[in-house]
């Protein structure tokens, strides 16, 4: 039998790293493994709108919500909303909940279809609490049990970096880590297996591993700097190889989503924290200079403040994230705009399908194959579905725009659309970033529209269905009038009850 | 441009898979306009196919809304925790393939990894034990499981063995009081419309010509539609799975029925033994290569333990898949689409999962193509999977008694399975995706039971200190053989389900 693995190091230079430490530590107390974590939180600037599974990803460490919440000032989220990204003076929202219900084997939207298609208004956001709450600016934590309709949704959390990963080394440390408040100067590999042994760290420390977690960042320290993996170039698909984060104090508005705005050189995602909101423009270096974007921001926004460096986006993801003993994760695996989603996110994923398949400390190569199988095609789904809201926007106003529809498709984007707007037909495969009704929500909102509907719809009685239907939008507006403003709600958790 | 929506759909053949096409379509179509025609000739004699089910059958008889007492009484169904495979490592070696989870996951992490880790440490249980489905099996024990997570009773699923002639008869009575419309006779002719390639009509031998637009082909092995007139193809898999006939032959009881399949490997091929309320069906799957028929009927009948009921049917086969399962304006569904042998009593399944794709593809008469190619794709990755599956069984053994089983051993398998094997092989880890039928359990019964021992485990099994470990798994495996024996028999559970009364556990 291969000898068990005996220590993990987690490189840090990312936001998630300490909480990838604190995600391992989590997952092995009681075992002898030790973890180390080599992470400055003081050095992180950015924030993300991250998705549920890092709820899930909290849950599973028994985190107390509420006070991390309190700690990084986080604020929750139900979804995206759209604007000027299909055409100017056009909005669209998507909940991570669910739409309307399976009624005789046939997927709700293809009642919302046969109504369009027969000249109707209807709404499929109408028929989700989530995306009704979003607009309403309302948020509580849905229902455990699964028979209300209450449990029909998940949340996401807006974050500030720098007080995450503060957060979470605190809680890392709590469950055993040991933290190095530094950053890694050069690395050691053993010269026969190529592993590597041990990073020496600018405090002048050592720390030696049997496995070791790239969180670096874009930096990639270990699976680029020392076994050079290099990233796989995704140039011709996505348009953003730039981006610039800012913040503004003023517009004080907390409803519970991320919006992303389009703009003349790209796009501007926005989120409201609780002191304040923060922005990130995307864009691409070939078409607009930093100083364009600069100065478009500051008409747009006359109050923007903390305008840090453009960063560079590499646009591509790696085809081995895991090699000999070394594991990497968010943007060091893959780095691409932050659209629909969220390296925080990702590599919270990622972090639980490495425990998932812990290796022995000879790392076999099976495991990792493995491990890259999934991760990889991960990144492709995520690919795929950028580039489907890209390739849908029928903006042709500015060079940026006009861009994005000469980029590359996946090939099976184009099937993906052509069975949509047929019959409006989904078939998700394994271990995409959605849901089925998410999808289809996105879908609807980027105008891409069946030209047909599922016969069987037909089946079903139409006044019964109608009188159905106004049951559920009844329903999801009582509950919607029911639940807290979102700020009502923050306010809630972040003062202490009076005893 | 409105839709056309198809008008007549014409199922060509009765059995199990016509009248199940026949009673779904006819449920789901109600209320479109759109006809259901259903030919079949008596003279023809229909291949009960299975006889045996998974637990997923549950979910077609729900959408149709069966009554499950009168579903069992109308077929002498009985219950199924799983099947048993006998002498398919070694001869002498069983294990069983239950409808149940192993133990309890500890910590997030799968039970199979500690109970991996125990047996490094000497502990020779059995998997099994740990399993309410399959100690209650080998005890000739049966409750209905229960909905409340906490409870024990709530770890195991169930399926059906049944008559699959009186399923049919059940289900043809369901489809003709909604509206099917049945014609006897026999299909000699089919005529194609020479601009689209589509069938037109089919022409009976008494020249009743019936027309359609959308055909089913449940005509069985021959494939009348589908490839006697489409002449659509057929991808061949008997290098992988080798046997290519059976005979089949029902025998009195000789004892009361137990609540699960058995399959007994043999020389060149395996018996199965499948526990009806009046009878028990046997048969024999074996490649023809190494056995001849008559030797096949001898030995079956050296088998089989009561007295036998009929003379040996025998069938004859090509395990594959039809190239497309969905062509122009017909669908294959039953033996036309396909055939892998009953070996993890996947027939029916194969059966009720093209009808479920179908009706979540239904197409207009623009038969859209890129339906049709989802659907194909989907039907071919459902046949993939239990192929897979099933090649396992051959694939990973130890018996060197006969030329079939030293072939089947040495055979080179599909890359998909190769990986999976490795994967568990080298870390106890089961690969599988969230669209498949056979999922981490299913897989695990089958590779343990086939001798594929991980050589190493989850390393946050050591999270648990070892005697803490030793502790709660004999607590666990107690529970199980606990409440297994609170269970009714078997035929007390039966007798009350089918009859009038409830048997309770305890």
């Amino acid at each position: 039998m291969a000898e068990r693995l005996h220590s993990i190091v987690v490189v840090g230079g990312d936001a998630a790293a300490a909480s990838v430490a604190a995600g391992i530590a989590n997952s092995l107390r009681g075992s002898d493994i030790k973890i180390s974590l080599i992470d400055e939180p003081d050095d992180y600037t950015g924030f993300s709108s991250s998705l549920p599974e890092t709820v899930d990803y909290h849950r599973h460490m028994a985190l107390n919500e509420p006070s991390l919440v309190k700690a990084t000032g986080a604020t929750y989220k139900l979804g995206y909303e759209y604007t000027d990204w299909v055409r100017l003076d056009h909005r669209f929202a998507v909940a991570t909940g669910e739409y309307g219900v399976t009624i005789r084997l046939v997927p709700f939207h293809q009642y919302i279809t046969k109504d369009h298609l027969a000249g109707i208004e209807s709404r499929y956001a109408d028929y989700s609490l989530a995306a009704a709450a979003m607009r309403a600016g309302r948020f509580s934590p849905p229902s455990a049990d699964p028979d209300d309709i209450s449990s029909s949704y998940r949340y996401g959390l807006n974050l500030d970096h720098k007080r995450y990963a503060m957060a979470m080394a605190q809680i890392a440390s709590g469950f055993g880590v040991s933290h190095h408040r530094s950053s890694v100067v050069s690395v050691t590999r053993d010269p026969a297996s190529g592993f590597v042994q041990s990073v020496a760290l600018e405090n002048g420390n050592s720390v030696a591993g049997d496995l070791f977690v790239d969180c670096s960042g874009a930096k990639a320290l270990l699976i680029d700097g020392a076994l050079g993996i290099g990233i796989e170039d995704w140039s011709q698909y996505l348009p953003c190889d730039r981006s610039i984060s800012f913040s503004h104090t003023d517009a004080y508005d907390l409803h519970p989503v991320t919006r992303i705005i389009g703009k003349q050189h790209g796009w501007l995602r926005r989120v409201q924290l609780l002191d304040k909101s923060r922005f990130e423009y995307c864009y691409n270096s070939g078409l607009s200079t930093d100083d364009e974007v600069v100065d478009s921001l500051l008409r747009d926004l006359p109050g923007a403040s903390d305008v840090l460096p453009a960063r560079q986006i590499q646009r591509g993801a790696r085809r081995e994230c895991w090699s000999a003993n070394v594991v990497a994760m968010g943007r060091a695996a893959a780095d691409f705009e932050s659209l629909e989603s969220s390296s925080l996110t990702r590599t919270h994923h990622s972090i639980v399908r490495l425990l998932s398949l812990l290796p022995d400390r000879d790392c076999a190569p099976a495991i990792a194959e493995e491990f890259n199988r999934i991760t990889n095609q991960e990144h492709e789904h995520l690919r795929e579905l950028l580039c489907m809201f890209y390739a849908l926007s029928k903006r042709r106003d500015s060079r940026f725009w006009r861009h994005c529809h000469e980029l590359s498709r996946p090939p099976l984007l184009d099937t993906r659309l052509e069975l949509f707007r047929s019959h409006g037909r989904l078939r998700l495969r394994h271990n995409e970033p959605c849901t089925h009704d998410y999808m289809i929500a996105v879908l609807f909102g980027l105008e891409c529209l069946p030209t047909g509907h599922d016969p069987l719809v037909d089946a079903a009685n139409p006044s019964a269905v109608q009188s159905r239907m106004l049951a559920m939008r009844e329903k999801i507006t009582d509950l919607v009038a029911s639940m807290p403003r979102h700020e009502q709600y923050l306010k809630s958790i972040l003062q202490p009850v009076v005893q | 441009m409105t839709q056309q929506p198809i008008s007549r759909v014409v199922i060509v053949g009765g059995g199990t898979a016509g009248w199940m096409t026949a009673a779904a379509l006819a449920r789901f179509l109600e209320g479109t306009g759109t006809s259901i025609h259903l030919i079949e000739s008596e003279l023809i004699g229909t291949v009960g196919v299975g006889e045996a089910t998974i637990p997923a059958i549950h979910d077609f008889n729900n959408k149709l809304g069966l009554d499950e007492r009168e579903f069992m009484r109308s077929t002498s169904a009985t219950f199924k925790l799983g099947i048993e495979f006998v002498d398919w490592t070694r001869i002498g070696d069983a294990y069983m393939h239950p409808f149940g989870t192993f133990g309890q996951d500890l910590n997030g992490v799968g039970f199979h990894h500690y109970w991996r880790s125990l047996r490094q440490l000497g502990d020779d249980s059995d998997i099994g034990e740990y399993c309410l489905a399959q100690t209650a099996a080998k005890l000739g024990r049966f409750a209905l499981p229960q909905s409340d997570p906490q409870s024990i009773y709530s770890t195991y699923a169930y399926a059906f063995h049944f008559d699959a002639g009186k399923y049919a008869v059940f289900l043809r009575n369901y489809a003709e009081q909604r509206g099917v419309v049945r014609t006897e006779g026999r299909v000699v002719d089919v005529n194609i419309d020479s601009n689209s390639g589509f069938i037109d009509t089919v022409v009976l031998e008494d020249r009743e010509v019936i027309k359609g637009d959308f055909f089913i082909d449940c005509s069985g092995f021959r494939g009348l539609l589908i490839e006697q007139a489409l002449h659509t193809g057929y991808e061949d898999w008997s290098h992988w799975l080798p046997c290519d006939r059976a005979v089949a032959m029902p025998s009195e009881h000789v004892r009361s029925p137990r609540p699960y399949t058995r399959a007994t490997a043999l020389q060149a091929g395996w018996q199965w033994h499948i526990p009806l309320q009046h009878r028990t069906g046997n048969g024999l799957v074996y490649c023809s290569q190494h056995l001849s028929d008559d030797e096949a009927v001898s030995m079956l009948r050296s088998k089989i333990e009561g007295e036998p009921l009929a003379d040996p049917n025998l069938l004859r086969f090509t395990t594959g898949r039809r190239t497309k399962t969905w062509n122009r304006n017909c669908v294959a569904i039953g033996l036309s689409g396909g055939f892998l042998e009953p070996l993890e009593s996947t027939s029916i399944w194969l059966i009720q999962a093209a009808i479920i794709e179908l009706l979540q593809t239904f197409p207009d008469r623009g038969f859209a193509a890129v339906d049709i190619d989802n659907f194909n794709q989907v039907m071919a990755s459902r046949f993939e999977q239990v192929r897979d599956f099933l090649i396992l069984h051959y694939y990973r053994v130890d018996r060197d008694d006969s030329d079939f089983w030293n072939a089947c051993k040495t055979m080179s398998i599909p890359d998909s399975l190769a990986y999976r094997i490795d994967l568990f092989e080298k870390r106890g880890h089961v690969v599988f995706g969230s669209d498949e039928l056979f999922i981490e359990g299913n897989w695990l019964s089958v590779l343990l039971g086939q001798n594929v021992i991980p050589q190493t485990w989850d390393p946050r099994v050591e999270c648990i200190a070892k005697d803490e470990l030793q502790k709660r798994m004999g607590l666990m495996k107690s529970m199980v053989r606990n409440a297994a024996e609170m269970m009714p028999r078997h035929a007390e559970t039966l007798g009350a389900h089918c009859g009038e009364g409830e048997a309770i556990i305890g």
